[in-house]
């Protein structure tokens, strides 16, 4: 059996692990350097906003970021060291604009135990070596040589000396020179560290790496509090040692006594050096405090802790000069603040400049599809702490709002270029029920006319154009006027219905018009030096509901009108020299068609027809006979839907306006549909000049916006904050809520207890609808929405867990089941108490399956009340938990997976499968009712196959059959997809998403083995060519990495690697397709490969 | 566990901390296996045992009556009590003469073991068959064998009463050179975990040496148990304990090496330096008898980390390695303990003693009073009788 996956990020990590800055661009230039999971993003700081220059993924968890100067390079250099203890220095060719690995190398140690914190480096300060304490007891150096670098650089085994017994919870600066005593050529390391007996001490040593040896600091070795966690050098010319604990900060110096002040307890997360005097620090909750050395006589005589403000909880602070600093998050979003140098408004100095978005940790999220149109939305639980927040993401084009005219009872909004042959548009036709206006762009500005040659202000404008002669022609309610294009230019013919019958409806092209007064008749004119002729009329059987000409020439002989019918439903393709059919289409159903467009795709004639119930039709018209074939039908919207054409990236196309607008566009010859991040837009126009670059024209309900549109569809975010962690979400659609369960965290260090609640939301406005609170003590574990009588009535069930401080196991807890009432308040139903944590909950078939701790209990609704109906205890503790018909799969903390059945006629629970394998479990994904995707804590994925057991034992095992490393602690699986799942596109109905601690949102593809082998060939080619950022190993990277076991990857694809393809140039590309330097030639086209690619890249 | 969960999953903690806390509290929370026992495959004292480090599931177990049996640990499911089964051993015309001292098996695959022999050999075993593929014979009675756990070599080092530390080539079949410096005979030897060159012995002459085996002068260091300053670390007066050394276990990281001395004394030395530690691990310890036993250092994502001692009061000693605690007495056995080995990811424990018997020890399994209670669903008027008796429990 086999299970093949293709692995993408839809959108990269955004939790900021480290920050660094310096001039590692260019000499002269302040730089910010960020890392996020495996990502490394590198900013320019131009003294107001951070604008990113270069991001690179490097094969590798960040451990560890630095930037140093040495002597010989004008431009600093960065050390980067990966949790898998790679290590790389890294540089900037400014000349090529690109970055380049100076040297790489490793410092792994078998058996060795890693720090639990994670790893320490640093670099002294004149660039000569590197410091690392990545393992229990162990400290290494890396010499930083003079200029070469390669062979020169040696890592050298060191060892601290282990004053009193094991050292743990060290943390390692090194400095220079403290002292004229001593040689200033020596590096002194000063490391702190903690006994049996869990006393901390700091002790330092003078590093000589030539000679492989230490000497004693001149610093005294000193007692400090047990809660010491971070040490920090401060800057020359006083050189002492700043040990922050969690009640106290110490000044150590040479030859004076150690200096001690008392603070509130709290945890230091982040801090950075301003100057001699000055270093910013930054705790758990998001405090900053600004930590002040005082001076007297080239001494440092005391310290003053002063509290700056409130930010996101930080890892990383980098000052960025002229007060502007970076507080790097992986709680809450990351944010560019300026430090002032007197309070404002809120009692603080820290004014908030920008912000950079973050999705981690997301807990949890639901997916849902709210609108019913094929196209989910996810909603994510994101931040810890107090940065908690709902975050709403979906993929679409996005529209961003470049000016807004709010006017009322704007009907139409129409288009006029300065001449015919122009490509830009200068002048807005806004039309209303009784007049029209216009308005002309004039440099930046758009000024209303008074009077436009012969413009008629007065009625309401159907259609207006620039005709083949530079003639413009505009169509009212009463008549059909063509006038000079000029401004004061004259009316050059006028002509009016039959009868002055009032004009319903009509369409115009550079070279003729085509208008209905009603009743089916259809009058036909053409634009022929100045006049209007009339060319044809007749009269259809049925009422016209809506008209459209071709825009472009056709290779057809004639210009082609298309009409949709009243009452018939019927779509004809007329010619417009006799008005003969062409073509005829019966749409069926009784809705009536709103909208007609004939446009181009790819070179290829499309007929798109929509319906007022935002149902969308398209036909394949073939351009010489005009006949119609391959009817699709897609819904997008529920309201009438408006159609239009726009180009984009010198490629057509079509604005669906309704309540959902869409972008209908095409690729590979396949019609794609992209969401708008917008609603509510009913006409649209397209308006492009210098001052409005790609943008588009439309009305809303408020007026008339223009707004630029996207070339590409991407994800767009928007946070709903709480100032609370939210845990869990679920959706329940009947009452069109969401239900989440948050969490306050602690707000000191002594205050254990957690306030938990549930609350809903409106899934339109998310606003909170009502609130639960639990009892104090009582934290909620799980949520889902269940029903017991088949759909009529749907409950909340909520699985809370009561966390006595001190007792680490749980004793109690309770499942409460919880309604929504009609007013939208939460009613609690039924509690009932359980002897554990219920870790998860899932409906199952009218009934409830419980994960209490390690025991799975059937729960069923019976006289108002859950009763159990049988249990099963197979784990140890169930963290994850998928329910699939009647089988029940569960993630065990330490169990890896294991699968249950339940039995309806006995009413037990029976053992189907299980794997034998330690992993450590996160999460799971059922893929179909054999395989199962896993996520262990060791950032792996591994895909399991049920294998039906010969032997007489009636449990089955699992069998391995995909490893692979993703890199990233996966909380939650869901399936579905984020593009929109239209009838057409089947690809995407097997996408499961995944969301992560450092706010990935994954997306998990089934790949058939053709596929699968292909991408493995492309994967290794791609390599070949492009090599790798710190010439770390794609395939090490990837392999399957567990606490005590390494497996070669299989099964699955990285698809972050495969896309990368589509950023390459096209001799690198055709490079991939050969397999150079290398790698083995493809089956395949570049051609073809680039078009799978791109359809890959397309689903998320 | 609650509370280390919303740390996991929000990335406060880290996603190691979690696993290490749980794994730690479960080693200390050892106990008897209430559903597990080995079969009874010995008819004398059970000499040595280790468990394969490749598929972690194979227990090697050598006896006094010379026979050698492979036990499969792995538990197969729904089993209330599970006795673990001997899949092989070796027939009567194979075994070694006398009592097998030691047993380990190949690190790198499970088709080859070694054992050592008070018959003055050691024998290379290939699994397959149980049949000794390879024979060396070290003219003395051989108190215990080490293969490197990580090198290329495929080196055996055998401890016997002969001064002499033999290499035995598993490649070539026969032996390399030997490694002089003890005064009397060898009772235990340790690679390291961290070089591959470096060998740790120690004998009845009361001292601990640390070979470099590549060197002609291979001893590089005899370890004092007084640290004496600025003293030769050859000196012949160095003595690591007060009587002779029959146990020896180096940490998995190789920084650590326990000693064990019939002084009843357990020492742990800094591997680095060959300091002594100085850790007091008390006067629990009973160790009178003159054979080999086999000590165990617990600290693969353990912490602070475990030392087990086979002591000869029938028990074994677990202590924080450390501080020296006495964390547990794992008391079970009705004979003198012998050797205790660890099944690697899992939090079980097995020793092996004079008594014939190997005990499991594992982490008591929580929430067991959870299934035996009945589901209210039986309670219910319209479930019958048959239903309760499909009941798996």
């Amino acid at each position: 059996m086999n299970q093949y996956n293709y692995v993408v990020s839809a959108q990269k990590p955004t939790a900021v692990s480290f920050s660094v800055k310096g001039n590692f661009l260019s000499p002269n230039e302040q730089c910010l350097i960020v890392s996020k999971g495996s990502r490394i993003e590198v900013f320019r700081f131009d003294g107001e906003k951070l604008k990113l220059v270069v991001e690179f993924g490097i094969w590798g968890r960040v451990a560890s970021l630095k930037l140093y100067h040495t002597t010989n390079r004008p431009t600093a250099e960065l050390f980067v060291l990966t949790e898998q203890s790679n290590y790389c220095i890294l540089s900037y060719d400014d000349t090529l604009q690109q970055v380049v690995t100076e040297c790489s190398g490793q410092l792994a140690e078998i058996g060795a135990k890693a720090y639990e914190d994670g790893s320490v480096v640093d670099v002294d300060d004149s660039g000569r070596i590197v410091c690392t304490s990545i393992y229990l007891g162990m400290i290494r150096f890396l010499q930083l040589n003079t200029g070469v670098w390669g062979e020169n650089m040696q890592p050298m085994a060191g060892r601290s000396s282990s004053k009193g017994k094991e050292v743990i919870g060290k943390r390692i600066s090194t400095e220079v020179g403290i002292s004229v005593n001593m040689s200033m050529s020596l590096p002194t390391l000063a490391i702190l560290y903690q006994d049996a007996h869990e006393d901390r001490h700091v002790t330092s040593y003078v590093v000589n790496v030539r000679t492989n040896s230490k000497a004693a600091g001149i610093l005294p070795s000193t007692n400090v509090e047990p809660g010491a966690n971070l040490l920090i050098a401060a800057p020359p010319p006083y050189n002492g040692l700043i040990v922050v604990g969690e009640q106290s900060i110490m000044y150590l110096q040479p030859m004076n006594p150690p200096i001690t002040i008392y603070m509130d307890a709290t945890v230091m997360k982040a801090h950075e050096v301003i100057d001699a005097s000055r270093i910013l620090l930054g705790d758990y909750l998001g405090r900053l405090y600004l930590l002040i050395l005082l001076v007297e006589n080239q001494h440092v005589k005391d310290i003053h802790l002063e509290k700056l403000g409130e930010i996101s909880a930080p890892t990383s602070l980098s000052y960025l000069g002229d007060g502007v600093l970076f507080m790097g998050s992986a709680y809450g979003d990351s944010q560019l603040a300026q430090l002032n140098t007197d309070k404002n408004d809120e009692g603080d100095y820290v004014t908030i400049l920008d912000e950079m978005t973050n999705l981690g940790p997301i807990t949890d999220f639901a997916l849902v599809d709210i609108e019913k149109q094929g196209q989910a939305q996810v909603i994510t639980c994101s931040g810890a702490g107090l940065d908690g927040s709902l975050r709403i993401i979906r993929n679409g084009v996005g529209v961003h709002i470049q000016a807004a005219l709010e006017i009322v009872g704007v009907k139409n909004v129409l288009s006029l270029r300065p001449a015919y042959n122009s490509n830009i548009e200068d002048k807005l036709v806004i039309s209303f029920i009784e007049q029209t206006r216009v308005l002309r762009q004039i440099e930046d500005e758009l000024h209303e006319i008074e009077h436009y040659s012969g413009f008629c202000l007065s009625r309401t404008t159907l259609a207006t154009t620039n005709t083949i002669d530079n003639h413009i022609v505009q169509i009212t309610d009463q008549s059909v006027r063509l006038f000079e294009i000029s401004d004061n230019g004259n009316l050059l013919d006028e002509l009016s219905a039959e009868g002055n019958a009032r004009i319903t409806i009509a369409t115009t092209n550079a070279r003729r018009c085509a208008f209905s007064t009603g009743e089916g008749t259809l009058n036909l004119l053409e634009y022929k030096a100045g006049k209007l002729e009339r060319s044809g009329s007749t009269k259809l059987a049925n009422e016209i509901a809506c008209i459209h000409i071709n825009q472009f020439s056709l290779a057809y002989d004639d210009d082609v009108i298309v009409v949709g019918y009243w009452t018939t439903m019927r779509t004809q393709l007329l010619s417009a020299r006799d008005l003969s059919v062409i073509a005829s289409v019966d749409l069926g159903g009784d809705i009536i068609p709103r909208s007609i467009l004939l446009t181009e795709f790819e070179k290829e004639l499309f007929l798109l027809v929509a319906l007022g119930d935002g149902q969308l039709f398209n036909f394949q018209v073939d351009p010489l006979t005009l006949q119609l074939s391959n009817q699709k039908k897609v819904s997008i919207g529920t309201q009438p839907v408006t159609l239009n054409t726009f180009s984009a990236g010198g490629a057509t196309h079509v604005f669906a306006a309704s309540d959902r607008p869409t972008v209908i566009h095409s690729s590979n010859h396949k019609i794609l549909y992209s969401d708008v991040n917008l609603k509510d837009m009913s006409n649209i126009t397209a308006f492009r000049n210098p001052s409005f670059e790609n943008c588009i024209a439309f009305t809303t309900s408020s007026g008339v916006m223009i707004g630029q549109i996207d070339q590409v569809q991407k994800l767009h975010i928007n946070k709903i904050p709480l100032g609370e962690m939210a845990r869990r979400i679920c959706y329940q659609e009947s009452t069109r809520t969401f239900a989440i369960i948050t969490t306050k965290m602690e707000t000191s260090l002594s205050d254990s207890s957690k306030d938990s609640s549930i609350k809903i939301l409106d899934d339109q406005s998310f606003e909170i609808l009502d609130t639960l609170t639990l009892e104090s003590f009582e934290v909620g574990e799980s949520i889902a929405s269940c029903s017991f009588d088949g759909g009529a009535s749907d409950f909340y069930i909520v699985g809370t867990a009561t966390v006595v401080p001190g007792d680490e196991d749980v004793r109690k807890g309770r499942i409460l089941v919880l309604q929504v009432s009609p007013e939208r308040k939460l009613i609690l139903r039924h509690t009932r108490s359980i002897d554990g944590s219920p870790y998860c909950i899932q409906p199952m078939d009218n009934k409830l399956v419980v994960a209490v701790n390690g025991t799975i209990g059937i729960y069923e609704w019976s006289n108002h009340g859950l009763s159990n109906v049988c249990c099963h205890r197979s784990n140890t503790i169930v963290v994850d938990m998928a329910v699939n018909g009647n089988q029940i799969v569960v993630a065990d903390l330490m169990r890896s997976i294991s699968k249950l059945v339940y039995d309806k006629n006995s009413r037990t629970i029976r053992e189907l499968a299980i794997d034998q394998n330690s992993n450590w479990m996160t999460s799971l994904s059922l893929v179909d009712d054999n395989v199962v995707i896993g996520a262990e804590v060791g950032y792996n994925l591994f895909t399991l196959a049920q294998i039906p057991n010969n032997t007489m034992d009636d449990t089955d095992q699992f069998e391995v059959i995909g490893e692979w490393h993703l890199g990233e602690y996966v909380n939650r699986f869901r399936k579905g997809s984020l593009v929109m799942n239209h009838s057409d596109t089947s690809t995407t109905s097997s996408s499961t998403l995944f969301g992560t601690i450092n706010g990935v949102l994954g997306v998990m593809h089934n790949l058939t083995a053709d596929q699968y082998l292909l991408f493995s060939q492309v994967e290794s080619n791609i390599i070949h060519i492009v090599g790798s950022i710190g010439h770390f190993d794609h395939s090490k990277w990837r392999n399957f990495r567990g606490d005590r076991r390494v497996a070669p990857h299989r099964g699955f694809i990285d698809g972050d690697l495969i896309e990368s393809f589509l950023d390459l140039n096209r001799s690198q590309m055709q490079q991939v397709v050969d397999g150079d330097m290398g790698g083995q030639r493809l089956n395949c086209s570049l051609e073809q490969l680039f078009r799978i690619i791109e359809e890959f890249s397309r689903l998320h | 566990m609650n509370s280390a969960l919303l740390a996991r999953e929000h990335g406060i903690e880290r996603p190691q901390s979690l696993r290490r806390a749980e794994m730690t509290k479960r080693m200390y929370e050892l106990e008897l296996s209430q559903f597990k026992e080995v079969a009874r495959g010995h008819h004398a004292p059970i000499n040595w045992i280790e468990i394969d480090r490749v598929e972690k599931k194979y227990l090697l177990s050598a006896g006094a009556d010379s026979q050698i049996h492979i036990y499969d640990i792995e538990e197969p499911v729904h089993t209330k009590l599970w006795k673990i089964p001997s899949i092989a051993r070796v027939e009567k015309k194979n075994r070694q003469k006398f009592g097998v001292s030691s047993v380990a098996w190949y690190p790198f695959d499970t088709g080859m073991f070694i054992s050592s022999s008070f018959d003055n050999t050691v024998n290379v075993w290939d699994t397959n068959t149980m049949t000794p593929a390879c024979t060396f014979d070290l003219e003395e009675k051989v108190f215990s064998q080490a293969i490197s756990p990580i090198a290329h070599h495929s080196l055996v080092a055998g401890a016997s009463a002969d001064p002499r530390v033999r290499l035995c080539d598993l490649r070539s079949g026969a032996f390399t050179h030997s490694l002089t410096g003890h005064n009397g005979s060898v009772m235990a030897v340790q690679w390291s975990t961290r070089y591959e060159h470096m060998l740790v012995t120690g004998g009845t002459d009361c001292t601990i040496r640390v070979w470099d085996i590549r060197k002609a002068a291979a001893c590089i260091m005899s370890l004092d148990q007084y640290n004496t300053e600025d003293a030769d670390p050859l000196s012949s007066t160095n003595q690591a304990h007060n009587r002779p050394i029959n146990g020896l276990a180096f940490s998995s990281d190789g920084l650590y090496l326990i000693s064990l001395g019939m002084d009843e004394k357990i020492r742990l030395w800094d591997a680095y330096t060959g300091q002594n530690t100085l850790v007091n691990y008390g006067p629990h310890l009973r160790n009178r008898s003159r054979t080999t036993i086999k000590p165990l250092i617990v600290d693969n994502g353990i912490w602070p980390p475990l030392i087990f001692i086979p002591s000869d009061d029938h028990q074994v000693l677990a202590f924080d390695m450390l501080d020296g605690r006495l964390v547990k007495r794992l008391r079970g056995s009705y004979g003198r303990v012998t050797s205790v080995d660890k099944r690697p990811g899992r939090e079980e424990l097995y020793s092996a003693s004079k008594d014939q018997e190997i005990l499991v020890w594992e982490a008591p399994r929580k929430d067991s009073e959870l299934i035996d209670r009945r589901p209210e669903a039986e309670l219910d008027a319209w479930s019958s009788d048959e239903d309760e008796q499909d009941e798996g429990y």
